[in-house]
């Protein structure tokens, strides 16, 4: 207590010195032409010289460079070792099993991709020697009618190897598909992989893949396709997606080029498929990235190495993932400097107001819009939301702006669809945007016949029978029990309350918005029970939305409940575009097709887009090359590239 | 005694049997499953994807059919494999890598707060309605109140961020070192076997582990001062009133020797049987303090398995946790008969 009261004092002292103290004219700098002198190596020479008009002589020094001797320790300043705090750690480093951002994180830089999206995106090659696209020749459509497919060749750089020491072959991939393909593999996601039908090794670093055409998707959806993997494992999940795939075309998939299965064979090859992910592979993982894996402690701290002779050259010796599981110590430690950085994985826009505060001179800030949107869905099939009328008027009732700028420290963006504002398929200009206007809102409700001189508005509706009944507009928004979003659907309340919608909260745990629906009977978004229901979805790179917002992606009895079109709109128009720009590979030809699904969506309001959630990421000013992204590739999608300047 | 304690584990061997049933359904009747979350972060995730990926872990089956199938490996030392925190680490495994930072942090929290509330008990109760007592008391009541949370950040601002003594970011090593207070602990005990990658650094190590442990163990440590305290202070309250301490002074023994042997000891037997009781809390951990220093123990993992749904963890960590309060209650039962002779079981 005692030392902190001098400390203050101290403090406070030096405050009221600085103040008091008469501010120094500012110096007049000139450069003057210094005449030549005897010059010893390392002494430094002292010219006087006097500055015209100012009433100070100005010295003017120069000190030759000493000779050249080869240091013998770093430059003061220089680190070697770089520590960025994580608040969550990976369940696993097999980056073909489970889902973590965290996991990701450590294995951009560990396993190493053939291509990734950099900060503003891009694809760009890593371990390959380029992406392969139509345009530059390596991918292209081969056949003809319903034997037309896709083919598109990858290489790798030379010189690659796995962090045993095993060169980084193209049979890797190929093992790696055969591997991901077995029914018994514990795989997240198969539904990119589904599209390929071979993966072959044209030479060591060479590969090609074969996506599906016409005839191989529908003998998919049969059970009947042979192949070198087993696709009668998934036929089922073949039927629901190709089943009335005649006359669609070959299937492809619009980012065909991050196809990378990459597995070591020399390791893998010696379990079976349900043994990976018990084994060591997961924990001690080997990949072919320019970093490897020193150590993992559990619950403290992720150690990697740089790989000295990889091609990617990293400058970073070694890289520390601290596991700091609580904000407000991460803060701390900025705070103190005992981090050089934080990932995505911590703060949140909530932070912001003490994050800004760090010194300027010492870390930066980065809140990058990403692919993350909060938003409400609203089943169009069920009342009030069956009328789009409403949809719209509750769409015009909603302060955006307002939620941006109080909840969220306007370090986040408005988002008016499913894609953000940076996207290549995104334009505003095409889209129906609703802005806030309360008379808009309460004019669309008398429209479509709502009587809002009542609180709650009320209309009258006929049954069957002939029986008229009068209805109030209120419903129920269904959100989870998260801290952000209680505050949040609190605000949306009272901004809808103004045009005289009534609207009850209910907060449920986490899981149970998302619950499955068995029997009719589970979570609200799967058994469609809901009114509203609000959370984030991820949307991506490729602005494909066929599994979401199609006729036949609505969850029903009809379907077991699977399908994530919880609104269940269903519009033709709408079903074609998407499955139009699902089934094509040129950007170009995608952009208007995308531009007329957005306007479409908007019209049709099946959801209200909110915002698009920031990643937040803090770096020290030392560190180049680190930026946020606002990709899933995370931000060490570069940090073979990253560079401690004093 | 051997009747009673015989009994007793027959009665322990029961009701663990179904505190096991009791946790096995109370969680899996949960809504949801692991993997529900995973079609928010990528809406290509299907419910076939899920439904494929919940029968790789036995979730199609019927609940009954997984209690059988999970109690019949645990009886032969299976403790089944996490399913997200740890994706398919054994569960004994993920215990054991943790349990030594746990016993670690709280046996020197709860050591400190024994070794503080012992003596201001017994001077609260000896200078009962004093200044002293009402300091002592009202520190007490002041370090149960103070949620931990709070006082933990606190501690992380005044120590670390402005007079710079503790780490800020928490854990249990500074990066860099070659290994953390548990593995010199463990070289220590193995004399030099094990560890070898931090030899010549132990004395470093060991004195940056404790720089480590310090906030998280003052703030535990103060949590359970309070609760100490008072039992000592009342217990021991019990103990002056009796007549044998009358007698002791009445035949001329000091003061000091009246209260230390003849009150102290005597007031300790409720103590003792508290201390027994907390016992399963040397395993189980504290979850907020591990949270905000990140101190990598039970109580973080804990935590970890109920927000990410690891039910096969949540209930390895469950059943251990009833076992220990069951056995320490058995225990104390016993200590009690051992310290106290008036104090018989047949």
């Amino acid at each position: 207590m005692k030392k902190s009261l001098v400390l203050v004092s101290l403090l406070v002292l030096a405050l009221v010195v600085a103040c008091a103290a008469p501010t120094a004219p500012a110096p007049v700098v000139q450069t003057v032409v210094v005449p030549a002198t005897v010059v010893v190596p390392g002494a430094p020479v002292v010219q006087t010289v006097i500055v015209a008009g100012t009433p100070q002589v100005q010295v003017v020094t120069a000190t030759p460079p000493p000779p050249t001797v080869a240091p013998t320790k770093a430059p003061v300043g220089m680190k070697d070792t770089i520590v960025l705090a994580m608040s969550q750690e990976p369940d696993t480093l097999n980056p073909f099993i489970g889902s973590m951002m965290a996991r990701s994180l450590v294995n951009r830089a560990v396993y190493g991709d053939c291509v990734v999206q950099d900060n503003k995106a891009a694809w760009v090659p890593v371990l390959c020697e380029s992406v392969p696209t139509v345009d530059n020749g390596q991918a292209k459509f081969v056949g003809d009618g319903v034997d037309k497919h896709l083919e598109a060749t990858f290489k790798y750089k030379a010189g690659i190897k796995w962090h045993d020491g095993t060169p980084l072959k193209a049979s890797d991939q190929v093992f790696g598909w055969k591997m991901y393909m077995n029914a018994k593999f514990p795989a997240t996601d198969r539904s990119f992989i589904y599209k390929v039908y071979d993966v072959q090794a044209v030479d060591a670093q060479t590969f090609k893949v074969i996506w599906m055409s016409e005839s191989q998707a529908l003998q998919a959806a049969a059970g009947t396709l042979k192949g070198n993997v087993d696709f009668s494992a998934f036929k089922d999940d073949y039927k629901d997606t190709y089943g009335d795939w005649k006359g669609q075309g070959p299937v492809v998939d619009p980012i065909f080029w991050s196809f990378d299965y990459a597995m070591p064979e020399q390791i893998l090859g010696k379990l079976k498929p349900e043994e990976i992910e018990k084994s060591d592979f997961s924990k001690k993982i080997v990949g072919a990235g320019p970093y490897k894996l020193r150590e993992w402690q559990p619950a403290q701290q992720i150690i990697l190495d740089a790989v000295a002779d990889h091609p990617l050259k990293p400058k970073i010796k070694t890289i520390i993932f601290r596991f700091i599981t609580d904000a407000s110590a991460e803060l701390a430690a900025l705070q103190k400097g005992e981090i050089d950085g934080a990932t995505q994985i911590g703060f949140d826009t909530d932070s912001s107001p003490e994050l800004d505060k760090l010194p300027k001179d010492a870390y930066r800030v980065d809140y990058t819009p990403g692919y993350q949107w909060e938003h409400i869905d609203l089943n169009t099939t069920a009342f009030p939301f069956d009328d789009v009328k409403v949809r719209q008027a509750l769409a015009y009732a909603t302060d955006k702006k307002a939620i941006v700028d109080q909840l969220y420290y306007g370090k986040v963006k408005v988002a008016n669809s499913w894609l953000p504002d940076f996207h290549w398929a995104y334009d505003a200009s095409k889209l129906t945007i609703y802005p806030f206007d309360v008379q808009k809102a309460k004019d669309t409700l008398k429209a479509a016949g709502w009587d809002c001189t009542k609180n709650p508005c009320q209309k009258a509706f006929t049954d069957a029978a002939g029986k008229t009944t009068n209805k109030n507009l209120e419903f129920t928004l269904q959100t989870t029990d998260r801290k952000d979003r209680q505050a949040l659907a609190q605000v949306l309340q009272a901004q809808w309350k103004k045009v005289n919608m009534g609207v009850n909260l209910q907060f449920l745990y986490g899981r149970g918005l998302f619950a499955t629906c068995t029997g009719g009977a589970g979570g609200p978004l799967n058994c469609r029970t809901f009114q509203a229901g609000m959370y984030t979805w991820l949307s991506g790179d490729d602005p494909d939305q066929s599994t979401l917002y199609t006729c036949k992606s609505t969850p029903s009895e009809k379907n077991g409940y699977s399908g994530q079109n919880y609104p269940g709109i269903c519009d033709k128009t709408l079903d074609d575009l998407l499955v139009k720009g699902a089934n094509s590979i040129s950007q170009a030809e995608r952009k208007p097709i995308y531009l007329d699904a957005q306007k479409r969506w908007t019209d049709l309001v099946p959801v209200i887009p909110l915002k698009a959630n920031a990643n937040v990421t803090v770096w020290s000013t030392h560190l180049k090359n680190a930026t946020g992204v606002p990709t899933q590739s995370g931000e060490t999608w570069n940090m073979y590239a990253w560079e401690w300047v004093p | 005694m051997r009747n009673f304690i015989i009994r007793r584990l027959f009665q322990a061997f029961i009701l663990l049997f179904f505190i096991s049933a009791l946790i096995y359904f109370i969680l899996n009747f949960v809504p949801g499953g692991p993997f529900d979350l995973l079609r928010t972060s990528n809406p290509r995730v299907t419910q076939d994807h899920i439904n494929r990926l919940n029968a790789l872990l036995g979730l199609d089956k019927p609940v009954y059919e997984r209690y059988i199938i999970w109690l019949g490996k645990l009886l032969q030392g299976d403790w089944s494999n996490s399913w997200t925190v740890s994706v398919g680490r054994p569960v004994s495994e993920l215990i054991m890598n943790r349990l030594p930072y746990t016993v670690l942090l709280m046996s020197i929290s709860t050591g400190l707060s024994i070794v503080i509330a012992i003596p201001i008990g017994v001077y609260s109760a000896v200078k009962q309605y004093s200044w002293a007592d009402y300091v002592v008391t009202a520190l007490s009541f002041f370090g149960a109140a103070m949620p931990t949370f709070f006082f933990g950040i606190l501690m992380i601002i005044f120590f670390a961020v402005f007079l710079g003594w503790f780490p800020a970011a928490g854990g249990v090593a500074s990066p860099g070192l070659p290994g953390n207070i548990i593995d010199v602990i463990r070289r220590v005990i193995t004399f030099g076997q094990s560890d070898p990658n931090i030899a010549g650094r132990e004395a470093e190590i060991f004195i940056d582990g404790l720089k480590h442990l310090a906030m998280p163990a003052t703030v535990l440590s103060l949590f359970n001062l309070a609760g100490y305290s008072r039992y000592v202070r009342s217990s021991m309250l019990e103990v002056l009133k009796q007549d044998y301490m009358r007698t002791a002074r009445a035949k001329g023994v000091k003061e000091r020797v009246v209260i230390l042997k003849h009150g102290l000891r005597n007031a300790l037997i409720p103590v003792v049987t508290v201390i027994m009781l907390s016992i399963p809390g040397l395993f189980t951990g504290a979850i907020i303090t591990e949270t905000i220093f990140s101190w990598p123990g039970m109580g973080r993992l804990f935590f970890d398995g109920i927000s990410q749904v690891d039910w096969a963890l949540v209930q390895g960590i469950l059943v251990i946790t009833a076992f220990l309060v069951v056995i320490c209650n058995l225990l104390a039962d016993i200590s009690y008969a051992l310290i106290d002779p008036r104090i018989q079981y047949g």
